[in-house]
C-alpha cells in the first residue's frame, strides 16, 4: 500500500524568529499609524496645517536611499551565497553607507523643524511624527550595526538575517512615508 | 539585468510616482487611494522578492491580503476626515 504525497506545507525563508520580529514590528507601527490616522479625524485642518511644515523632497531623497541600500544588501545577500566574499563585504558595507546617509538627512530634517520651534508638544501630529520617524531611526542604526557585524564574516547565514531585519526597515518606511508626509 | 536590480528599479518608479503625486496635488480623494496603492505596489516587491516571500506563495498571498486590508484600513481612516 502506498501513501499518497501530500503537497509541501509552504515554508517561510529564512529564520522564522527574523519573521516573528518582522510581523510585531508591522502591528506596532501600523497601530502607532491607525492611530495617527485617527487623530486626525479630530482636528483635520490643525494636523494638515502641521504637516505642511514637513520637508517632502527630503522624505523622498530618504527613501531612495534606503531603497538603494536595501537593493546593495539584496545584492550582498546574493555575493555571500556564492561565496563572492568580497563583494558581499562591499555590498553590505554600501548599504550600511547609504543607511547613515538616510541617518544625516533625518537629523536635517529634525534639525530644520527645530529651527522653527517645532517640537514634540507643538502639535499631537508632531508627537507622533517625532516617535514613529524616531522609532524608525532607532531601527535604521541597529541595522547599520548588523549590517557591519556580518559583512565581516560574510557568512550566508548571518547575512540572511541582517539583509531581512534591513528590509523589514524599508518595508516600514514605504509604508511611514504616505501616512506621515502625504495623506 | 538581474531580478534584484530589477526590482530595486521598480521601486525607484514607484517611488517617483509618488513624488510626481504629491507635486501634483490632486484632491484628497485621489491623493489618499493613489499614495497608498503606491505604497502598496512598493511594499509587495519588497515582501516578495528582498524579503523572498514568493517562495512561499501561501504565506506571501496571506501577507498581500493583510497589507491590503491595512491600505483599506489607513484609506477609511484618512478619507473620514
Amino acid at each position: 500500500m502506498t501513501v499518497a504525497a501530500r503537497p509541501q506545507p509552504d515554508t517561510l525563508p529564512g529564520e522564522l524568529l527574523m519573521w516573528v520580529l518582522i510581523l510585531s514590528e508591522l502591528l506596532v507601527f501600523g497601530a502607532g499609524f491607525a492611530v495617527l490616522l485617527g487623530l486626525r479625524l479630530t482636528d483635520p485642518p490643525g494636523f494638515a496645517a502641521a504637516q505642511v511644515r514637513l520637508d517632502q523632497p527630503v522624505a523622498a531623497a530618504n527613501t531612495a536611499l534606503l531603497i538603494t541600500s536595501g537593493w546593495l544588501a539584496a545584492r550582498g545577500l546574493a555575493a555571500a551565497r556564492s561565496g563572492a566574499a568580497a563583494r558581499c563585504r562591499i555590498s553590505l558595507l554600501a548599504a550600511a553607507l547609504l543607511g547613515c546617509g538616510f541617518l544625516i538627512l533625518k537629523a536635517h530634517d529634525y534639525a530644520a523643524l527645530a529651527d522653527q520651534g517645532i517640537g514634540m508638544e507643538s502639535h499631537p501630529f508632531f508627537t507622533f511624527f517625532f516617535l514613529l520617524t524616531g522609532f524608525h531611526a532607532a531601527h535604521v542604526a541597529a541595522g547599520i550595526l548588523l549590517l557591519i557585524g556580518v559583512a565581516w564574516s560574510a557568512q550566508p547565514a548571518g547575512v540572511e538575517v541582517a539583509t531581512a531585519f534591513w528590509h523589514m526597515v524599508d518595508l516600514i518606511w514605504v509604508l511611514l512615508l504616505p501616512v506621515v508626509y502625504l495623506l | 539585468m538581474t531580478r534584484i536590480t530589477q526590482v530595486w528599479i521598480g521601486l525607484l518608479l514607484l517611488t517617483g510616482a509618488t513624488v510626481l503625486l504629491a507635486e501634483l496635488a490632486p484632491p484628497r480623494a485621489v491623493l489618499v487611494p493613489g499614495a497608498l496603492i503606491l505604497a502598496y505596489g512598493k511594499a509587495r516587491l519588497i515582501l516578495g522578492e528582498y524579503l523572498e516571500l514568493r517562495q512561499a506563495p501561501g504565506w506571501f498571498l496571506g501577507a498581500r491580503r493583510g497589507l491590503a486590508g491595512v491600505m483599506v484600513l489607513f484609506a477609511v481612516l484618512a478619507l473620514a476626515g
